[in-house]
């Protein structure tokens, strides 16, 4: 097979990808960044609330990934990993953030706007106090909800990616979700 | 189907993640439950939904950091990280709890001491030995037999004498 031929303008599956590592590691790791770059780029973001953090994130998995003996094998799942390592390092930075602001007595705000073109502005409101109010979560509970929803990954994939069983998702993601609901009605976002 | 199995089961069902078999005992359930119905209804609100549209310029500032990054990963001599375990340890502890390191020797600590606490009290249990028997009302007067034990012709309350008694017949006791 001459993937090297495909690339150019489709994307590869992961089989696919690390096919071409075997010859051209270079290729592959640019198929990668290509695959995966804008989802984990925008992960980072709804959990950083800054782009320039979710940039260097990006760029730091990347080079982890590289350095990863194990990254092209085939029994590897590249795409959990490479979700959890960013997950990972996002919340560290948060929890790094969280100490910082309570001995500075500082108060960061979030660097973009929630703003989106495409949707009504109670929509973007509505939008923006559910990302509002997951902030009162467990990380856990974040996790989980960021994974689902704003990265789209299925409920297999949320699993390999916290390392975690299916039967443990259902119940996290289901005891996440109600919990959120449950402070959206106090907040009064959604109705009883 | 109570409605706490069908509660576990309402976000999966929303996500499309459950089986036929299940989804069809879920969506019956929610035609006659008008809790579980509520319930469902307050949960397809709380969903999140990505809203963030990215700019482009920020997206091709990544894709060139990431480019720059690749390049001078490739062309340093490569430091690969040390082979990582395929596992980590005690994964079969972990693989529900996500606990860390220090919670886990925390735990494995608690045991030892635990276990060790036991095995020393069984130990000092079974080096008792029994004490040495002690009449204390012997240790009173020197008049008693040597092995302490009273006899029944030496106990005698003051005042007491003993008197010799002899049976009689019912006939004699009635006279």
């Amino acid at each position: 097979m001459n993937a090297l031929r495909l690339v150019s303008n489709t994307v590869l599956d992961d089989a696919e990808i690390k096919a071409v590592a075997q010859e051209h590691p270079r290729r592959a790791a640019d198929l990668v960044a290509r695959k995966y770059g804008d989802r984990l780029f925008r992960h980072a973001a709804y959990i950083l609330k800054d782009y320039h953090e979710a940039t260097d994130v990006i760029q730091e998995v990347f080079i982890k990934a590289m350095r990863e003996p194990r990254f092209f094998t085939e029994e590897f799942k590249m795409k959990a990993w490479l979700f959890r390592v960013t997950t990972n390092l996002c919340f560290n930075i948060r929890r790094n953030r969280k100490r910082r602001a309570a001995i500075l007595e500082t108060v960061t705000a979030p660097k973009f706007s929630v703003a989106n073109q495409d949707r009504s502005v109670s929509e973007s409101q509505t939008q923006s106090q559910i990302l509002a109010a997951m902030d009162t979560l467990s990380e856990n509970h974040r996790k989980i909800l960021m994974l689902r929803y704003y990265s789209d990954l299925s409920y297999a994939e949320i699993a390999d990616s916290l390392e975690v069983k299916l039967g443990t998702v259902m119940s996290r993601l289901s005891r996440a979700k109600k919990q959120l609901s449950e402070v959206l009605i106090e907040r009064r976002v959604v109705e009883a | 189907m109570s409605c706490d199995w069908v509660e576990q089961r309402l976000v999966p069902y929303q996500d499309g993640e459950l089986g036929p078999s299940e989804r069809l005992i879920v969506t019956e359930h929610l035609q006659h439950c008008l809790e579980c119905s509520a319930l469902e209804s307050s949960l397809a609100h709380a969903t999140p939904e990505p809203f963030l549209m990215v700019p482009n310029e920020q997206l091709l500032h990544l894709h060139s950091v990431l480019q720059q990054t690749l390049d001078t990963e490739f062309s340093a001599p490569r430091q690969s990280a040390p082979p990582s375990s395929p596992q980590r340890w005690a994964s079969w502890l972990r693989r529900d709890r996500d606990m860390s390191n220090g919670t886990i020797i925390a735990y494995g600590l608690l045991l030892a001491a635990c276990i060790s606490w036991g095995v020393a009290n069984w130990i000092a249990v079974r080096s008792l030995t029994p004490p040495p028997t002690t009449n204390p009302v012997a240790l009173q007067s020197d008049s008693f037999a040597p092995s302490g034990q009273i006899t029944s012709d030496q106990y005698r309350p003051a005042g007491y004498e003993l008197q010799e008694t002899t049976e009689k017949s019912p006939e004699e006791y009635w006279r």
